[in-house]
Formats: structure tokens, C-alpha cells, sequence
């Protein structure tokens, strides 16, 4: 069969009202071609896309957005908690302010069709929806768990996991592909004036799907975006019960971590929200340290860590099998070493 | 307004194992009702309760998905009949071929303007079969929902998302993807179970709904290869001492800054 990959084709990057695409362009630049974002948001959003490493920005619009990096000089009642127009012209609401990300779905569908190239996008729900649109607009597989991507002779070669992270695979396509890729980072904000380093940013003519966020508050508990933590905690089964993850919740504090959780934490038990969940099936997270304590260490939660830069491994069970997939491991009791452990962070230690 | 509920007709993957070779062997995993599919189920009868409509069941998969104990499964949890997209070439599809599929489910329809999802597969997790299905029909998308009105002719989803619940209201035909957490599923009693067996089931090949090969070609399989971890053992007898160890070793791993004073 005839190879189909230009390797000249341009390859997108969905950011569909969330600046953290930097993840998305590290594997966009395998594929060799210009690197194109394509994002909906506040016209900050675009700008600060456009400095994060990609050839090009193509804006869609404006949109709702609940990432406050979104706007850095806005003041704080813009991203949280505001009470947005209702779709009849008031407030901001004309000019899109008020219209949710996944509107812009069709744009995304034209676009990718008028000008072919690969797709890649982030978990978040309208990343997933523009992304979604792009795969069935082109008719090309969709692929996660992607561990490795570039173009050989003419064919996108992904290496990806199956069966729920326990396989490997070494595909090669005829054509594009359409890619999620999992975990990201915020955009690290650029010392000084940059201009050299930014992207050309373009403003496309977008159809889009007359749908309204009509209300948007904080959601309750501390909203945190694990995927953006360089520290993690998380917390397993390991925990007596839910009054005990203050535990967690202070060493975490004393290090400036987020906590995480195993899935029974999140979906069984319900001790902590959903969106603190890692695993397989849950957020996918590269944090630079993770510290799994009381965590079994069962293959559904650990492939959603394995990217860690290091990870540290509390738990009373030596023979538990996150002991053996830990960069340190301490063989004890959570109740004793993390006090301990959140003292001595804390400098408090004598 | 006409309501369906997708589900997929999937195995655990933490029964699944992996062999030298790499390749997964489901044959001790067995495939179920998932729980993120209960949950869609169970919100979509309810909506079509309120609606006044029958509630469709679709999926797609290998012939097993359409075999009395799967179709069993799924319409004891309230379904009024089931249309499968059953033929062996799905087995493993993508989203892409997984979503044409459902999408042609739906056209042959005709009439359905609302299809149900759960948050995600229990076996792929990727949570992306919602969105390509609204792509294939050109409709409108939603993730993650917690609640969902219908609001007249328009629905109006309540959803979680970066940190904010938000209030979103749109008028159109719809997949809407439903968070895991929407509503606890009530497990189906033996009346359901009876009068699943005499419930209608549509059968339909992959041609039939217009979904075209699987494209790619596996190259090379291998067991999945974790990043080395190092195993270092702190001995935590004394606890004082083993967080002071493990501190100084992140500070020097350049992980932590500073040290225990």
C-alpha cells in the first residue's frame, strides 16, 4: 500500500479553552511537521499558546473558561464564580464569553478537513469533544496510551499501550491519526517581552453551536489540577477511614503537593472527588515526585503514575506491589511516618 | 424527544493478563455491564421517564455483544429494546469505528435526538467513544454531565470542570456523556431480569451502519516496560529518622529543595 502521510502536513493541537499544551507540542514536534494550535478562549489564551513552542495559532473564539491561567491580569471574579450572561445579549455574552468550549466543534470538523494534518489533544471534556469531531471529520483512528509517535516513511508509527496498560504495540498507519494524550502542564510563563519567540496568531471565521453556560461557580472543595501538580500525595487503602486522609492533606500542605487517591477512594468510598482520582481510568499524571502511601500498588493505579519523575512508596506491607515499583520505599506504619514526614518538611523537626 | 443509551459489552483489564510475548489474554476476564455503564443506563430511564419516551439500548462489538446473556444483562437494567451492532470486525475497534457505528445505529433510527453514555469504557478508559459519535452525526457533545434536564425542546446539563460546576443549556440533538458519580445504580431484580428475556433485540452487521476497516498495523508487541525504579529501602523502624533520610535523599535527588533543618 501506498504511504499517505505528507510529511510536510501540518499536525494541530486542540486546546479548546485550557492554555496547557506543552505536552501536546512535545509530541506533535515527532511527527516533523509545522505544529498548529487551535484554540477557543479569551484573547490572552492565544497569546499565551503562542509562546508555548507551536508554529502557529489559529483562534477559533471566545469561550467560557474555568482555567484562571486562562487570563493572567483578569481580575479574579472572571474566572470563578461569575454569573454570566444568559445567551440574550447581556453582560459579555455576545461576544462568546458565555458559549461553551464544545460549541466549536464543527470548527474544529471543518478545519481539519480543509487542510489535513494529524490531531492531537489533551482528557479535558472539550479537548475530548473536539477531538472526537476532528477523528470522525477525517475517519481516522483514534489512539491513547501513546508512549511514542513519529513518522516513518510516509506512515504515522505510534507506540501505544493496550489491554489497560499492561501491552505494548508498535502500529504503523497509512494515514493520520487522531491522539489523546494524557497529563499536562500549564504553560510556563515566559521571562520578559518574548516576541521573538511567539507564534503568529490567526482568528478563523468559526461556525459553532448555539449552546450557553448560563451559570458557573466554584466548584465545592478546593478545585486542584492534578495534572499540573509537580508534587503529588496519594492516598489508598491504606486509610482507616476519611478523617485520617487529614493526614495526606497536611503533609501535602507542608510540601506545597496536591493529594491524589486510589480509585476505591474516589468511587467506592467517596472520600474524596472524582478528579482526585489516578489510574488507568483515571487522571494520567506526571508529577516530578509521587508519594503513594498506603497504596497497594494494583496495575489499574499505577498506570496512571507511571510517568512520575520519582516515586516514594509508604505502606505497612513490604511484600505489596508498589514496593517493588517505588524509587524509595519505607516499610511501615503511614500513621506514624507521615506526621513524622510532614514535621520534618515543615522544618519543625528538632 | 426519543432516547438512547449506548453501553459497551466489555471485560475488566485487572483480570486480564499479559503474556511474554505481549499480547493481552482476556480469557479469564469476563465482559459485563460496567459500572460507569449502569450509571448511564440508570440516568437515561429516568430521563425517559420524565420525557415520556422509550428508552433504546445500542452497542457495538463482536457477535457476543448481540448473545442472549449480554443482551440479557443490559435490558434487565431497564432498556424497552436493544439495538447491537454485532460482527466480529469490531472486536478491538477504536473510537473512530466503535463511534460510526453507534452514530449508524442511531440514523437507522431515525428518530433518536438524545443518546445517553457513560463517563468512559471499563477496558479502554479512554472516555472518547461520546464525542466521535456526536462527530459522526454532526450533533452537539457534552462530557462529564451530573445532570441532565430536559428543558422543553432544549436540555440543560449541570457538569463539574477545572474546578467550577457549570449550568449549560442548548437546544439540538445530543450524545451526552454522564459522570460516574450521577447516580448510584440500583442492581436489576428478578422481575427485570424475566421480562428482559422478552424484549426486543435488533441485530445489524457492520455494513449495515456504513463502518469501514480498522486501519493499522501492529508491528510489534511487548510486554509494557515500566520505567526502571530504583527500590531504594529506607528502614523505617524509626520513623524520625527514616523521613530525615528520605528528605535528604530528594534534596539530593534535587526533588525537594533544602533538607531537615
Amino acid at each position: 500500500m501506498s504511504a499517505a502521510v505528507d510529511p510536510e502536513a501540518v499536525t494541530y493541537v486542540l486546546a479548546a479553552g485550557n492554555p496547557a499544551v506543552e505536552r501536546l507540542i512535545a509530541q506533535a514536534r515527532g511527527l516533523g511537521g509545522p505544529v498548529v494550535a487551535v484554540v477557543a478562549g479569551p484573547e490572552s489564551l492565544p497569546l499565551a499558546v503562542a509562546s508555548a513552542g507551536v508554529d502557529r495559532v489559529l483562534w477559533l473564539g471566545r469561550c467560557w473558561t474555568a482555567f484562571p491561567e486562562a487570563e493572567p491580569g483578569a481580575e479574579s471574579g472572571n474566572s470563578t464564580g461569575a454569573e454570566l450572561g444568559a445567551g440574550t445579549g447581556a453582560g459579555t455574552g455576545e461576544l462568546g464569553d458565555d458559549r461553551p468550549a464544545e460549541a466549536y466543534a464543527p470548527a474544529v470538523a471543518d478545519l481539519v478537513v480543509s487542510q489535513p494534518g494529524n490531531v492531537l489533544a489533551g482528557r479535558g471534556p472539550a479537548e475530548r469533544v473536539w477531538l472526537g469531531a476532528a477523528a470522525a471529520a477525517l475517519d481516522a483512528p483514534v489512539l491513547t496510551g501513546v508512549a511514542e509517535l513519529g513518522l516513518v516513511d510516509g506512515q504515522v508509527v505510534a507506540v501505544r499501550e493496550v489491554g489497560g496498560g499492561i501491552g505494548q504495540e508498535t502500529v504503523a498507519f497509512d494515514g493520520l491519526v487522531c491522539v489523546m494524550t494524557e497529563g499536562r502542564r500549564p504553560v510556563e510563563p515566559l521571562a520578559g517581552p518574548q516576541d521573538s519567540a511567539r507564534a503568529e496568531v490567526a482568528q478563523l471565521a468559526a461556525g459553532f453551536y448555539p449552546m450557553t453556560v448560563l451559570q458557573a461557580t466554584p466548584a465545592p472543595g478546593p478545585g486542584v489540577d492534578l495534572a499540573a501538580a509537580k508534587l503529588v500525595v496519594g492516598a489508598g487503602r491504606g486509610f482507616a477511614c476519611q478523617g485520617d486522609l487529614a493526614l495526606a492533606e497536611r503533609l501535602a500542605d507542608a510540601m506545597g503537593a496536591a493529594v491524589a487517591c486510589s480509585r476505591p477512594l474516589a468511587e467506592g468510598l467517596g472520600w474524596l472527588p472524582k478528579d482526585r482520582y489516578v489510574g488507568i481510568s483515571g487522571m494520567q499524571i506526571a508529577p516530578d515526585l509521587y508519594l503513594a502511601v498506603g497504596i497497594s500498588g494494583q496495575l489499574q493505579h499505577m498506570g496512571g503514575v507511571r510517568g512520575a519523575g520519582t516515586i516514594v512508596a509508604i505502606n505497612k506491607d513490604p511484600g505489596a506491589p508498589i514496593m517493588a515499583q517505588a524509587d524509595y520505599v519505607l516499610a511501615g506504619d503511614l500513621y506514624e511516618l507521615l506526621p513524622a514526614l510532614t514535621a520534618a518538611v515543615a522544618g519543625e523537626q528538632r | 424527544m426519543k432516547i438512547a443509551v449506548a453501553y459497551k459489552w466489555a471485560a475488566d483489564p485487572s483480570e486480564a493478563s499479559v503474556n511474554a510475548d505481549g499480547e493481552v489474554d482476556w480469557s479469564r476476564a469476563k465482559p459485563a455491564i460496567s459500572e460507569y455503564d449502569a450509571v448511564a443506563i440508570q440516568v437515561a430511564r429516568e430521563l425517559a421517564d420524565a420525557a415520556g419516551s422509550g428508552l433504546i439500548g445500542l452497542t457495538a462489538g463482536p457477535l457476543e455483544v448481540a448473545a442472549p446473556l449480554a443482551a440479557k444483562a443490559a435490558l434487565s437494567r431497564g432498556l424497552d429494546s436493544l439495538t447491537a451492532v454485532a460482527d466480529d470486525s469490531l472486536a478491538g475497534a477504536d473510537a473512530t469505528r466503535t463511534g460510526r457505528a453507534l452514530a449508524g445505529a442511531v440514523q437507522r433510527d431515525g428518530k433518536i435526538s438524545l443518546v445517553i453514555m457513560g463517563d468512559c469504557s471499563v477496558d479502554e478508559g479512554a472516555g472518547l467513544v461520546p464525542a466521535v459519535t456526536a462527530g459522526w452525526l454532526g450533533w452537539r457533545a457534552m462530557l462529564e454531565a451530573n445532570r441532565i434536564e430536559i428543558d422543553g425542546t432544549g436540555l440543560l446539563i449541570e457538569r463539574q470542570a477545572g474546578g467550577a460546576v457549570e449550568k449549560i443549556s442548548f437546544a439540538g440533538p445530543a450524545v451526552i456523556a454522564v459522570a460516574a458519580g450521577a447516580v448510584k445504580p440500583k442492581p436489576p431484580g428478578m422481575k427485570d431480569v424475566l421480562a428482559a428475556a422478552k424484549k426486543e433485540v435488533i441485530q445489524l452487521t457492520a455494513a449495515q451502519v456504513g463502518v469501514g476497516l480498522a486501519q493499522g498495523e501492529v508491528l510489534a508487541r511487548a510486554r509494557l516496560e515500566t520505567p526502571a525504579r530504583r527500590g531504594v529501602l529506607v528502614d523505617a523502624t524509626d520513623p524520625a529518622a527514616a523521613v530525615a533520610r528520605l528528605i535528604g535523599s530528594l534534596a539530593t535527588d534535587g526533588i525537594l529543595a533544602g533538607g531537615p533543618k
